[in-house]
């Protein structure tokens, strides 16, 4: 029985994760702009993909990344998540960011990086 | 002459690669790890999906190490890989308060299979170059190691980045093996 009412809670999450990275401000990757994130990541609330989740990992401190498919949220990283989202993130980590600065290309891992840095590390914008 | 035999025997097997499988919760390093010992660099690695393996040859012993994805929902795939297994490796964040005990318990749990009984565990207790990493004595209490009274176990602290830690482990890995 308990399996079952965990089923149900958990196809539920499922389905709030799924329409809320359908929201038109998180249908790309916020660090680096890609179609479809797949990774949330649950340190500051925006939906992010495999790639940058990687990259976020390997930052000081590590942002802790999750995969929207392959591992559980807790009701309050739902939350979280719902509060945030990747239009309020901008606000926060890229508010200064001016449109003349480019994104980096997301085939290079190094730059995406570097970028990553100066925004989460050094908090640049 | 039977120690002459043994020994020749003893050659002829330790050529056959020792099976190592490494697991841990997600964003342990386990893949980091992997790539360390394998390229002798530090890769940007992406979150696993299933598993990557590599033969690694350290002090002539060759070892075929599985790294296998951390994430929650796929952490049930581990025990298809634990068939013939002779060592486990299981990698935790040192930093990693939080989820300290998410991971004992799947140690735990893991170690309790028959197929993993006789089976070696190495703990890399990685990312020790964070400020706010465990030690290796607070590791060993949280982690409850003293508890398994009938497996060998060890405890190395690491940080796979910098590789510090990571051969120190496979020589203790090397010298258990030797023995059986």
């Amino acid at each position: 029985m308990a399996g079952v009412a965990r089923k149900r809670q958990e196809e539920k999450e499922q389905r709030v994760l799924r329409d809320l990275v359908a929201l038109p401000g998180n249908r790309r990757c916020f660090d680096c702009d890609q179609r479809g994130p797949t990774y949330a990541n649950i340190t500051v609330g925006a939906f992010v993909c495999t790639a940058c989740g990687g990259l976020l990992r390997g930052l000081n401190p590590p942002h802790r990344v999750k995969s929207i498919s392959m591992t559980t949220f807790s009701q309050q990283e739902i939350e979280f998540l719902h509060n945030h989202g990747n239009e309020i993130c901008r606000s926060i980590w890229l508010g200064l960011y001016k449109d003349g600065i480019p994104t980096p290309d997301h085939r290079d891992a190094m730059k995406v990086k570097e970028f990553l840095q100066a925004k989460y590390e050094n908090k640049r914008w | 002459m039977g120690l002459m035999f043994s020994r020749i025997f003893k050659n002829i097997f330790s050529k056959k690669p020792i099976r190592i499988l490494m697991v841990g919760l997600d964003a342990a390093g386990k893949t980091t790890i992997l790539y360390k010992l394998k390229l002798g660099e530090v890769v940007n690695t992406i979150p696993t999906i299933g598993f990557n393996v590599e033969n690694v040859e350290y002090r002539n012993i060759s070892f075929t190490v599985w790294d296998v994805g951390g994430q929650d929902k796929i952490r049930p795939l581990w025990r298809h890989y634990y068939h013939n297994t002779q060592a486990v490796i299981f990698v935790v964040d040192s930093n990693d308060r939080d989820r300290i005990e998410e991971a004992v318990e799947e140690l735990h749990n893991m170690m309790s299979e028959d197929e993993l009984h006789s089976a070696v565990i190495l703990v890399f207790a990685n990312k020790q170059d964070l400020p706010n990493a465990l030690s290796r004595e607070e590791m060993t209490e949280r982690l409850a190691l003293h508890n398994f009274d009938n497996q060998t176990w060890y405890i190395q602290p690491a940080c796979a980045t910098r590789g510090e830690g990571l051969e120190a482990g496979l020589d203790w890995l090397s010298e258990e093996l030797e023995k059986l």
